[in-house]
């Protein structure tokens, strides 16, 4: 009963904010309910593809292989196809968690799973265009490559603190998210 | 168009493996419902979050505000902005360029595209879900030091 109560805390936070808006302004929260569920449906409609290409990434492809290309001793060969994974890969940034999460639990390694992220989130090559046409080419271009530099250095960065030795419990929730500590290989 | 592409994609990947073998892909799929529904109440809260936060600041008052804005209050804020709301591409970029037309400097509208990209407050409950909460934090807390500090060098590179 508590467990659920805890699952569902999000929804009901939501639900309270909103009751909270609608006191204070009845459009403004006809307004935020309207956007929240269209963008609620857009996530529906993308997620389940995202967990089912993931699920079957978990089956077919060898650990091995992540180890390989972006894991621990994949040097700057890891950086730069981490980096590209992510400048390439289309779509919502809430998206690319869970490719995160299954990554590491694959065995890729944290810093590189970072600079994904970060190249992801702000050097995807089709906003990039699309930059260079409201700003200007030289400011995108700059933007591009400082991004890139930044994301080598927040992914080191995280990687040392994450993976730093803490002997607390529950320190190792980094690889597994939070709420679920009974599945180790939370990620799917 | 997008999630057109996406479904086709994994439905014929899912036919291909459940060709080859059939247990494998019953694994992926029990795997792909359970993260799924794992994910499902997060999912409920980052959006209801941007439908409150997109009705407390919509995104025509974001360029009046920092149009007005000048220096260091304007670019900070700009920074703030950028982390707290989530603005699709298509939108962003239209907004960011008319913000540099309306007199933002340079730093101001890197800083503001810059934390709207890399860091995302909203989204941050399905990224602790999926990748932790030290994680997220230290990952969203270094994005935004480092947009700062990308937006003060392209307002030195580019003026």
């Amino acid at each position: 009963m508590k467990k659920t109560a805890q699952r569902y805390r999000p929804v009901i936070l939501v639900i309270a904010a909103n009751v909270v808006l609608w006191y204070f302004s009845p459009p403004a929260a006809g307004k935020s309910v309207a956007t929240a569920i269209s963008f609620f449906k857009e996530m529906l409609l993308i997620l389940p593809p995202v967990f089912l290409l993931l699920g079957l990434l978990n089956v077919w492809v060898p650990r091995e292989v992540i180890e390989r290309y972006i894991g621990r001793g994949s040097g700057i060969k890891g950086v730069v196809i981490s980096m590209f994974l992510g400048s390439t890969l289309v779509g919502p940034l809430y998206a690319a968690f869970p490719v995160a999460a299954a990554l590491l639990a694959k065995g890729a390694r944290v810093s590189n799973v970072v600079a994904f992220l970060t190249a992801k989130a702000a050097a995807e090559i089709p906003l990039v265009a699309m930059e260079a046409k409201f700003l200007g080419l030289p400011f995108a271009v700059c933007r591009l490559g400082l991004t890139l530099v930044a994301a080598v250095i927040i992914g080191w960065i995280v990687e040392r603190v994450v993976e730093a030795p803490q002997h607390q419990p529950g320190s190792n929730v980094s690889l597994d998210g939070g709420s679920n500590r009974k599945s180790p290989k939370g990620a799917a | 168009m997008y999630g057109v592409v996406l479904y086709l994609v994994s439905s014929l990947a899912v036919i291909i493996s459940w060709k080859a073998d059939r247990d494998r892909t019953r694994e992926a799929l029990r795997m792909a419902a359970k993260s799924f529904a794992r994910t499902g109440p997060f999912m409920v809260e980052v959006a209801g979050l941007i439908g409150v936060l997109l009705a407390l600041i919509p995104p025509q008052w974001i360029s009046e505000y920092l149009g007005k804005q000048a220096g260091m209050a304007g670019t900070i804020g700009a920074a703030l902005l950028g982390a707290i709301t989530l603005i699709p591409g298509l939108i962003a970029f239209p907004l960011a360029g008319s913000l540099y037309q309306e007199g933002a400097s340079t730093v101001t509208v890197a800083a503001f595209i810059t934390t709207l990209t890399m860091v995302g407050v909203v989204t941050a409950p399905v990224e602790i879900q999926q990748l932790g909460k030290k994680m997220t934090l230290w990952r969203n807390g270094l994005s935004f030091v480092f947009a700062l500090l990308i937006a003060v060098v392209m307002g030195v590179i580019l003026g």
